[in-house]
């Protein structure tokens, strides 16, 4: 259990890449995103892949999680996303290369209790 | 169900103008209100200097349907129009019109904040997807402890910055249960987020909002079931 106020939240990018494009997203993600993100408070986490190896005629799926300490944390890198349009130009930019998306926030199972408490 | 007995209710932010005298417009609005047996229920307050671009007043006002508000606009409402309309006096206006929506509380509140939010719901793929939106506004009450009264409410007329589409309304005992409790709860950032987030794909509100919150002394959000 983390400390109240400063528990771990997760964001889940879930990426169904389009058939052979998934090295080509996740470069793109890690060039064009990635950077921007850190300079707003985020902190990657994993970068997944499913199946572990790179498809040529089907969809690879990405999970690429980041995560930021406390609510507080998560409203001002909010903030400063949707502040700046770069974020959302990415993601109209990377469409062609994505079947569907997802974008989830997550906490440990543990922390629920505290993270509602307030 | 909940809108078999629906009032009437009108909310308005008003930003004053430079150099004009905000009391006495207040004043000036109240008494449009004051003066006519249609008004209900009416409370002009000053918005809290924790709500920063909110405006400088909230004006409310509850009548028995909408029947009784035309009968206002045409009447005393004129008055108040003029003064709503002066650029001199007032430097901007977002208002909405609207019947009930769907309303919940916990407790009587005799006092406290009140705080509005206008949204524009601009870009919705379907109607299941509003009327999922305005379920799950509805439930931020039941889940956020700080929220003692609520109502999500479907806007009839809007005018102002955008195209209102809804008012969400919150009643709290303090400043902490809209700035902490509320903000800081799961339900809020983790779930509802995701309608107005544009890297959500669920994204579907104008990234406009018109935000407001203000001291009541006196309830607005009566429901007709719960305490």
């Amino acid at each position: 259990m983390s400390e109240a106020g400063r528990e771990p939240i997760y964001y889940l990018d879930h990426l169904v890449a389009q058939p052979g494009c998934a090295q080509a997203l996740l470069q793109f993600y890690m060039s064009d995103y990635a950077p921007q993100a850190r300079l707003r408070g985020m902190t990657l986490v994993h970068r997944w892949v499913t199946p572990p190896v790179w498809l040529k005629a089907q969809s690879n799926e990405l999970f690429i999680i980041w995560s930021v300490e406390g609510a507080q944390a998560w409203w001002d890198a909010t903030r400063l996303r949707r502040a700046d349009p770069t974020f959302v130009a990415f993601w109209e930019q990377a469409q062609p290369m994505i079947v569907n998306r997802r974008r989830l926030f997550l906490s440990a199972v543990d922390d629920v209790e505290s993270l509602c408490d307030v | 169900m909940w809108n078999l007995f629906a009032m009437y209710r009108v909310a308005k932010v008003l930003t004053v103008a430079e150099g004009a005298e905000p009391l006495l417009l207040a004043e000036r609005l109240s008494h449009t209100a004051d003066k006519s047996p249609l008004v209900l229920k009416s409370a002009l307050e000053p918005t809290l200097p924790e709500a920063a671009a909110g405006g400088d007043y909230i004006w409310r006002m509850q009548f028995a349907g909408e029947r009784d508000y035309q009968a206002w606009l045409a009447d005393a409402g004129r008055e108040a129009a003029s003064i709503l309309n002066d650029p001199a006096l007032l430097r901007h206006v977002d208002a909405v019109d609207y019947e009930d929506g769907r309303a919940g509380s916990k407790r009587p509140l005799d006092r406290g904040v009140y705080r509005l939010l206008l949204i524009n719901v601009n870009n919705a793929p379907d109607l299941a997807s509003v009327a999922r939106f305005e379920c799950e506004t509805y439930e931020m009450g039941l889940y956020i402890p700080g929220i003692v009264r609520w109502r999500i409410s479907p806007v009839k007329e809007a005018s102002g910055a955008r195209p209102w589409t809804h008012i969400w309304e919150q009643e709290y005992q303090d400043l902490d249960g809209l700035l902490k409790s509320y903000m800081l709860h799961p339900h809020h950032w983790a779930w509802m987020n995701r309608w107005y987030d544009p890297e959500c794909v669920e994204h579907m509100i104008d990234n406009h909002l018109c935000h407001s919150f203000c001291n009541f002394q006196s309830s607005f959000l009566e429901p007709e079931n719960g305490p």
